[in-house]
């Protein structure tokens, strides 16, 4: 792997923009994907990093069809790791990596690389930071801490005794790979070491400090991947092409599953409603649903697009060639309404009324191209496109600026100043707010 | 009677001057991309006629977008306007979702007893044109499916005689139409829907133009017009090989051809050309810069002809990242002669590593117990940007107990003679008859193939159709005796689908082999490392249970039947050693069964197009009973053997119209049951319902070396209406029909005559509940739920596992592996009759699991179901009595 630093340095950006790290995953503990903080524009960008070899991803790609059913454009469900995803605070970004199996510390204003740090297997989710400290997973099977200035290993644990690593796409690999990412809240560090669901699989709980184990849930049937979530009492655990699991966060007993979805594209709203992608891997039915799972019903299904995120009463989400943005709340009740009116087979009259209030919710539209990622930033929303990046006011649905990426652009962060963006082809882009 | 609820605002041109009958010979050209739309009219770009939506249209790849609120109506026209005498009609069309019938462009009225006008269509999964000539319409339907999602060519011909149905350039089907078209006073002309006073259909697909002409194309005008081209003819058709992270080499032959070339590109329209090198007729040629995650489109050229257009997925390179920096070889590895599969190498000696990565396509694996060297050679190997993506190093506390499972290296090096220690663990790690430890350039160790391990070499395990190998599995007898050994690709992007039961995966020799759409993988089997791959255009076959399969394997080379010619491919490197013909008198055939016995390659001649190749829609899970479609058999005129080892023919049998899923071969033969009755070699197909194929029926044993008939006899068993199989081993040979019931007939091998016969209940009459194939092992004959012995047909159990869902049962010699309950993989212990199972793994509807080469191979064949949440992955489970045993 090689650094490439492209036009590097804007002068001394004395931009002044309050600025937010993006410290984990999807920015939060809730994969919220949304920073208070916004971004000067236009953004130019300031260095490129490129993976010799494009990501080695976990999964193959969706098969290219139900030929039975009739369905085509089917969809991954377990496309968690397409991109090298980055994490960043103050002036340095960290990535995992799937090829060389190693988190990787670099400037983010030079993309310089600062340290290396290996492990003996892909590192498929980008590191939480956390106090100084990097925490990431791998796929030989352990959770690793080490010192974000250094690279440093401060601690490492794997639940399982076994060592044995198997040949998979060319790698070997631990039957237990932790490919959940590793969750900080507070003095805990949460992840799942999990594969097969005929195999164990173990939750775990460990003192960030020091690696000690708080619990060790050994778990059967399931396959754990995909960042966890985590609310103020609960974890929530993505398996790919089965449905997310709810735990307790502390104890890690299982308190059920959010039944319904299904997929590694996950956010917590606010209120602790779930937002999953896809629940099955079926085109026709490419729906987002947001479910409350403490009853485990459906608050709200948007049919037709792959990425929705939440900020406030807003929802922002692309369906049918628009970008749109609407009222969650009156969407959810109209949603709740209609449900309930169909159910009593009422008049096509009140129905079509429900209809109307829940077209109400729609506060703006925008013909804009599929993303394959979308963050929002202050009043901006960013989005992620095929060998393009670019910006939408939130409040309008106006493109306000764009630039070229190589590949298709899965992974999009915003801090300091700085929007990241990561593609399938295995660049990450710098891109910098112009000096003033 | 439908209802036709659009409604259509037309803004009418006065166009009558253009309209009427023209003399020129095009009288409307419809050209439906995004700029020849304003919002939601278009004008045809012949006559200036004005159409319309009802919406402002959608486009997707340079074509309209078809729905139930977007088709184009011409009001304009009138019958009177639109040619009587001579038609035709031609369209670019893309059919997105099947119906019962549609309308691409026509202008008619059907409503049963009162049909005027013409339509060119589809009904189900044929095209179909029709035309009036005043009394019931006359149709021709395409001779082939067409496949949904697909781009098709389509041109109706009327010439006053006869009507004629063009797909892709080519005549598909023609009947008798004499007279005149009679056209209803009151119809619509209609684009994108079918509609008439009545109906109304909405057509889901795209269209990129409509051209009517006021005259009968001829086929070669047709390919004019429509930029189609002379279809090439091929001596040898193409294969394509991914031969890095960016190429890939497309090898073809043509006898004639002096020059050829392959135009590719991203869309169809070919951004790209690559001039071929040629050697005496066999072309090759490299396509570069590849990007990856890309599906491409190539087709062949060669002067005016062209081959179909072709797609290949970038998705499905497997190759290693290469380096190509050739430095003088590395003698252990240049006598090894292996070249791909895992590397173990003892200490973090930096020159080997870098022979080993830059000198082959092996996965280097380093083992270190010092600290700082693995320290620094991860650093130094991480900037020659090789680390991970070709070679790790991983400390370790000792050499003696590596953190890697028993039996997956290919390759072993260490400096020095190891101690006796380290040498026991390099036993242990070494693939079972395939790895080889050197020290320096000494050989130090090999492991012997384990010897009770089994081989898969054809559809149903061996060449007489057992369904069972002699695999042990080190005694395994449950899924908790078997663990992960590997896993991966090919994964679920691979494959055709999981429904239309394909040919079954093969292992021999330590490879196996995989079959996905239209290409085939050869894997490491004991470690599921990358070997080759081929892209085959046209390969695909399915409805296995009323065929034969398209390939089978020995210890060294692959056998595929690719249309009209069987290749010899090189089970190791894949490349192709010969492209064999039927060696029989008369033709044209297609390679139909194919097997590789004793010294013998057998094959059979099918007349061309018989096999079942579609795959779309529920129809192609080809589960029906009797009379439904796919249960009609697909046989053979002749049977045939070539010398295994010159390649030359030797025998030819032509008798009866053979059924390919009888032929069954042992040791000394080669059994089958052929039909006798005349009028089944006067049909055009080998694909074949007729009832006279139940009619005159013999039991046939050929001797294998000559091809001599050694016995036959007639036989009048019940007709295998649904499914007929034929099972040889030594001790009987089994004949099993399914009708209503299954019928057993088991005749001896030596004389033909007959051993017992029973019959039994279907235990489902779906889900291939009424198609199971029979699993013979150890003088057993297991049918869900029956076990019967072998010799005398003696019940023995009732007791076999419950399948569940559309697999078949295959054998090991101490279970039974199937779908089972919960639709998962599961395992029937022989002894105990006890059932295991493991979750959320499922093989595809037919025979995707083997037991051979010491473990049981699931390469992925599950993929493409929208329910549930199968791993869709490929998986190699080992015994773990095998991982365990260390072979001193």
């Amino acid at each position: 792997m090689r650094i490439f630093a492209i036009s590097i340095l804007l002068g001394s950006l004395a931009i002044q923009v309050k600025g937010e790290d993006w410290p984990t995953y999807g920015h939060d503990n809730r994969r919220s994907h949304v920073t208070q903080e916004s971004l000067s524009l236009p953004l130019s960008e300031s260095w490129v990093y490129r993976s010799a070899t494009p990501p080695q991803t976990a999964w193959t790609g969706p098969a290219k069809w139900d030929a039975f059913a009739g369905n085509e454009g089917l969809q991954s469900m377990r496309n968690f790791d397409p991109v090298f995803y980055v994490t960043a605070v103050g002036d340095q970004v960290a990535f995992g990596s799937s090829v060389d199996h190693a988190v990787h510390l670099v400037s983010a204003t030079t993309g310089e690389e600062q340290w290396v740090a290996f492990t003996d297997g892909a590192v498929r989710l980008p590191p939480t930071w956390a106090d100084g400290r990097l925490y990431f997973g791998s796929d030989d099977g352990h959770a690793y801490c080490v010192d974000s200035e250094s690279g440093r290993e401060i601690w490492k644990y794997r639940p399982s005794d076994e060592q044995r690593l198997i040949p998979s796409n060319g790698k070997l690999m631990s039957t237990f790979p932790v490919r959940t990412g590793v969750l900080v809240d507070g003095a805990t560090a949460y992840f799942g070491c999990s594969l097969f669901p005929w195999e164990p699989s173990f939750l775990c709980s460990l003192d960030v400090k020091t690696g000690e184990k708080y619990f060790v849930e050994k778990l059967s049937g399931v396959t754990l991947q995909g960042a966890l979530l985590a609310s103020s009492e609960r974890l929530y655990v993505p398996q790919g092409r089965s449905v997310p699991l709810v735990f307790a966060k502390s104890s890690g007993s299982q308190l059920g599953s959010v039944a319904g979805t299904g997929g590694v594209y996950c956010i917590l709203t606010a209120e602790d409603q779930l937002i999953a992608m896809p629940k099955n891997q079926k085109s026709k039915d490419d729906v987002v649903t947001v479910t409350d799972p403490a009853n485990r019903e459906s608050v709200l299904s948007i049919v037709g697009t792959a990425r929705m995120i939440a900020s406030g009463r807003n929802a922002y989400f692309h369906q049918l060639g628009q970008l749109k943005a609407i009222d969650r709340f009156v969407a959810a009740k109209a949603n709740q309404k209609l449900s309930a009116l169909k159910k009593a087979k009422a008049p096509d009259e009140e129905i079509g009324k429900a209809r109307n209030e829940g077209e109400a919710a729609q506060l703006w539209s925008s013909r804009q191209p599929i993303p394959s990622a979308l963050v929002l930033a202050g009043r901006q929303l960013y989005l992620g496109g095929d060998g393009q990046v670019f910006a939408v006011d939130s409040e309008s649905g106006e493109k306000i600026w764009s630039a070229e990426v190589e590949g298709r652009a899965y992974g999009l962060a915003v801090a300091n100043g700085r929007l990241f963006v990561s593609t399938d082809r295995g660049f990450i882009y710098g891109f910098s707010q112009a000096s003033r | 009677m439908g209802f036709y609820r659009v409604c259509i605002a037309i803004t009418l041109m006065a166009s009558a001057g253009v309209l009427g009958v023209a003399q020129a010979e095009v009288i409307q050209e419809w050209n439906f991309a995004e700029e020849n739309w304003q919002g939601t009219e278009i004008h045809d770009q012949k006559s200036k006629l004005k159409g319309r939506s009802q919406v402002v249209p959608k486009f997707e790849d340079e074509a309209l977008v078809l729905s139930e609120e977007c088709f184009i109506e011409v009001p304009e026209i009138t019958a009177g306007q639109l040619p009587d005498k001579a038609l035709s009609v031609s369209t670019r069309v893309l059919i997105g979702g099947t119906r019962r019938w549609g309308s691409i462009v026509g202008f008619f009225q059907d409503n049963g007893g009162f049909e005027r006008g013409w339509s060119l269509g589809y009904e189900e999964d044929r095209f179909v044109f029709w035309v009036s000539t005043g009394g019931r319409r006359i149709s021709v339907h395409s001779n082939q499916s067409f496949q949904l999602g697909q781009w098709a060519d389509i041109t109706g011909v009327y010439d006053g005689q006869k009507i004629r149905l063009y797909v892709d350039g080519r005549l598909s089907a023609e009947a008798d139409a004499p007279g005149k078209i009679v056209y209803p006073e009151d119809a619509r002309f209609v684009i994108g829907a079918y509609v008439d006073k009545d109906e109304f259909y909405p057509m889901q697909g795209k269209l990129r133009k409509v051209t009517v002409r006021n005259s009968a194309l001829t086929e070669s005008e047709i390919r004019k017009t429509a930029g189609l081209p002379v279809p090439l003819k091929f001596s040898v058709r193409p294969s394509v090989r991914f031969i890095g992270s960016d190429k890939a080499r497309v090898n073809w032959e043509i006898e004639s051809a002096s020059e050829s070339w392959v135009e590719f590109g991203k869309t169809e329209r070919f951004e790209d050309k690559a001039q071929a090198s040629s050697d005496s007729g066999r072309f090759e040629v490299e396509l570069t810069d590849l990007e990856p995650q890309t599906v491409y489109y190539y087709r062949v050229v060669d002067g005016d002809e062209r081959s179909p257009i072709y797609e290949l997925n970038t998705a499905l390179n497997f190759t290693l990242p290469q380096v190509l920096r050739i430095e003088a070889w590395h003698p252990a590895l240049q006598q090894s002669g292996i070249r791909r599969g895992y590397a173990i190498v003892f200490g973090a000696n930096i020159e080997l590593i870098r022979s080993l990565t830059n000198q082959s396509e092996l996965v280097v694996v380093v083992f270190e117990t010092d600290a700082k060297r693995v320290g620094e050679a991860r650093k130094i190997l991480y900037e020659e940007q090789l680390y991970g993506s070709r070679v790790t190093v991983t400390q370790v506390e000792s050499l003696t107990n590596l953190p890697v499972t028993s039996c997956m290296a290919d390759f072993v090096f260490c400096d020095s003679n190891p101690p006796v220690e380290i040498e026991r663990e390099v036993q242990r790690i070494l693939v079972p008859g395939r790895g080889t430890a050197y020290a320096g350039r000494q050989v130090f160790a090999t492991r012997p193939r384990t010897g009770e391990s089994g081989e898969w070499t054809h559809q149903y395990g061996d060449a007489g159709n057992t369904a069972s190998s002699q695999e042990t599995l080190s005694g395994a007898r449950s899924t908790s005796d078997l663990t992960v050994q590997w896993f991966g690709r090919p994964g679920a992007d691979f494959g055709l689908d999981r429904n239309p039961r394909m040919p079954a995966p093969l292992s021999v020799n330590g490879r196996l082999y995989h079959q996905g759409m239209n290409r085939l993988v050869a894997l490491n089997a004991a470690n599921g490392a990358y070997l080759w791959s081929l892209e085959i255009p046209e390969f695909q076959r399915v409805n296995i249970p009323r065929d034969a399969s398209n390939w089978c394997a020995d210890a060294d080379d692959l056998f595929v039947a690719v249309s009209e010619q069987a290749w010899v491919l090189d089970g190791e490197t894949g490349e192709r050693k010969a492209a064999l013909k039927p060696a029989v008198n008369g033709g044209p055939y297609d390679w139909g069964y194919i097997a590789r016995v004793g010294d013998r390659l057998l094959g059979s001649a099918t007349k061309p197009k018989s096999a079942y190749k579609d795959h779309w829609s529920k129809r192609m899970w080809f589960d029906g009973k009797v009379g439904s479609f796919g249960t009609a058999q697909v046989c053979s005129d002749a049977l045939f053997a070539y010398d295994s080892e010159t390649l030359k023919p030797v025998w030819q049998y032509q008798g009866g119209t053979i059924l390919n899923p009888t032929i069954a071969a042992i040791q000394n033969g080669v059994a089958f049951v052929e039909s006798r009755h005349p009028s089944l070699r006067a049909l055009d197909t080998n694909q074949i319902s007729a009832p006279e194929l139940w009619l005159d029926q013999y039991l046939v044993f050929l001797d294998l070396e000559t091809g001599e008939v050694v016995w036959e006899h007639p036989i009048d068993t019940e007709d295998g209406l649904i499914t007929f199989y034929l099972q040889a081993t030594p001790e009987a040979i089994l004949l099993t029909a399914s009708n209503t019931a299954y019928h057993f007939y088991a005749f001896s091998p030596s004389t033909g005559l007959p051993m017992w016969s029973q019959s039994t209940s279907w235990p489902d009459d779906n889900h291939s509940g009424h198609i199971q194939h029979p699993v013979i092992v150890d003088g057993a004959v297991y049918l869900q739920p029956n076990g019967f012995d072998l010799l005398t047909g003696k019940l023995l159990t009732s007791e076999v596992g419950k399948r569940s869902g559309c697999h078949t049962y295959i054998g090991t010699k101490n279970a039974l592996i199937y779908r089972g309950d919960g639709r998962e993989v599961a395992m029937w212990d022989r002894e105990s009759e006890t059932v295991s199972t493991w979750p959320r793994l499922r093989p595809s509807c037919w025979l995707s699991l083997i037991p051979a080469n010491g473990m049981l191979l699931v390469p992925e064949g599950g993929g493409g179901c929208s329910c549930g949440g199968w791993m869709e992955t490929s998986i190699g489970f080992a015994p773990h009595q095998l991982l365990k045993g260390v072979t001193p």
